[in-house]
């Protein structure tokens, strides 16, 4: 009687270990696809922030033409202003930092690390610098 | 019995279990397509927003080197002095074709900035054609065609979209132009119809009252610089005309000085004109260059380098410097020198490292110019 149920048992275990080791690799596949799936959402968001900002105007010009003249003039003193007016409108966390050849443009009170986004963006003609790299960091 | 039941609803819940995780991770898989297109779509739309910036910036520089040089881009073969233009030898005049020398300029600024745009991972084509449409005096919209489009490739798919950008630029050129055309004539007139050097002169600066009386309220202002008296028996006169445009003043290097600042797009050309008939004084003229003067360094695929291997940087504008290579704390840590044609250097896979970090690197050129770039190790 005793071996008829240990006989009993071994049907069920094998068809759930076998159940198992199909079923865990696709938990496995799944998690990983949800993280990566929530990781370039988010990217997304921090890209779209970028350039939701770089095609924003401040008195009628670009702010796109506003930080690449900064960088090639270095004569806006108001810049980091003009950039947090901005950002903090479209920025729900209020968490960012923006940097162009690892010089802040603009840092929020707040330490932002979570998502970048990051392209280039191209100079007046300067005889030097054709352009840089722009990044953003959100949180 | 009893053994076949259990598997039965064991193997049930499994089916069902399985279902349920393939049914939703073919979602999730959607879900990741989905998204990585939207980030090629914004990168897409990062490299149409910079042609469209590029372009207007092409236009600016441009405008302001053919106005500078009397409405030429090319002056072999004109008559010039110090590389402004005779408008006016006596009788004969000669006119350039601005908007065609407009248009040559363009391209040949926005050229330089084709390597660093082709850097954002979007595939840029090379223009042929540049139009510029005159909304009025004071705007006008610069466009650019190609018969190929912009594209940006993955391994999963491919975008393409036109490649056609303009950009809108306030700058009242054509008007510039069109008065500049009457100004010759007026001072080719006044030297006519003077009999002697002082006379000539007197009536030069009559004339230059006059004009800027008349162009003040459309911004602009009229400048005629008298040579000194270059006959020997009556009298010939070089008249330097610089008429500026004093209501836009856009970010442009300027050669002669090298050095970029705000500036007034200004129209220069002589008119050589007087009772004694000289030969016009001519020197040569270069033309512009704007690839040599622009530099840029890019190095792997958009500045990312593969962790522990050697780095591949494209250079252009440069066969002879130093690449310098700066930890995130700014530290140097590496430099080297590099005298080649073939413009590319390679960074050494032992700095190459950790995964994540990131480095500067500093493109020194023996013109005393620089460029940097920010490499991320991957």
């Amino acid at each position: 009687m005793k071996g008829q149920i240990e006989w009993a048992l071994v049907g069920p275990i094998v068809t759930v270990g076998m159940a198992m080791v199909i079923i865990i690799p696709i938990i496995f596949l799944r998690v990983h696809l949800m993280e990566w799936v929530k990781y370039e959402f988010n990217y997304n968001n921090a890209q779209l922030t970028l350039l939701t900002l770089l095609s924003s105007t401040y008195e009628k010009r670009t702010v796109s033409d506003i930080i690449s003249e900064h960088l090639v003039l270095k004569n806006n003193p108001d810049i980091g202003k003009i950039l947090s007016s901005k950002l903090d409108k479209i920025v729900p966390s209020k968490c960012y930092k923006l940097t162009a050849s690892n010089i802040a443009l603009v840092e929020s009170s707040c330490k932002a690390s979570k998502y970048f986004a990051n392209t280039r963006i191209v100079f007046p003609f300067n005889g030097k610098e054709v352009g840089t790299d722009l990044e953003l960091v959100i949180d | 019995m009893v053994i076949l039941l259990v598997v039965i609803i064991t193997a049930a819940i499994e089916a069902t279990v399985l279902t349920n995780f393939l049914y939703r991770s073919e979602s999730v898989i959607r879900a990741e397509k989905e998204t990585t297109i939207i980030k090629a779509i914004n990168i897409v739309e990062f490299a149409k927003r910079s042609v469209s910036q590029a372009l207007a910036y092409s236009f600016n520089q441009g405008a302001y080197d053919v106005a500078s040089r009397g409405g030429y881009f090319n002056l072999t073969d004109v008559h010039s002095l110090s590389c402004v233009p005779y408008w006016r030898e006596y009788s004969e005049e000669k006119y350039p074709d601005f908007e065609e020398n407009l248009k040559n300029s363009t391209l040949g600024v926005f050229d330089t900035y084709k390597a660093f745009l082709n850097s954002i991972n979007v595939n840029v084509p090379k223009y042929e054609e540049v139009y510029i449409n005159r909304n009025d005096d004071e705007s006008l919209t610069v466009s650019v065609s190609s018969s190929e489009n912009l594209n940006y490739k993955s391994p999963a798919f491919e975008i393409n979209d036109v490649s056609d950008a303009k950009a809108d630029v306030k700058m009242k050129l054509f008007k510039l132009f069109d008065v500049g055309k009457e100004v010759s004539t007026q001072v080719a007139n006044e030297l006519d119809a003077a009999d002697s050097y002082s006379n000539a002169v007197d009536k030069l600066k009559d004339l230059e009252d006059s004009l800027n009386s008349v162009y003040e309220k459309d911004g602009m202002e009229v400048s005629l610089e008298p040579s000194r008296n270059l006959g020997s028996s009556s009298f010939a006169i070089r008249v330097l005309v610089n008429i500026t445009d004093k209501t836009s003043k856009p970010i442009v290097y300027d050669f002669n000085e090298g050095s970029v600042k705000e500036r007034n797009v200004q129209l220069n050309f002589y008119v050589l004109s007087g009772k004694e008939n000289v030969a016009a004084e001519t020197d040569e003229c270069k033309d512009i260059d704007y690839k040599k003067s622009v530099i840029s360094i890019v190095c792997s695929d958009n500045n990312k380098c593969e962790e522990n291997k050697n780095c591949v940087c494209k250079i252009s504008g440069c066969s002879v410097g130093y690449i310098e290579l700066y930890d995130s704390s700014g530290k140097k840590i590496a430099s080297s020198q590099f005298s080649h044609e073939t413009y590319n250097e390679i960074l050494s896979g032992e700095f190459m490292k950790p995964k994540g970090s990131v480095f500067g690197v500093k493109l020194l050129c023996s013109t005393g110019v620089s460029s940097n770039a920010q490499i991320e190790i991957i």
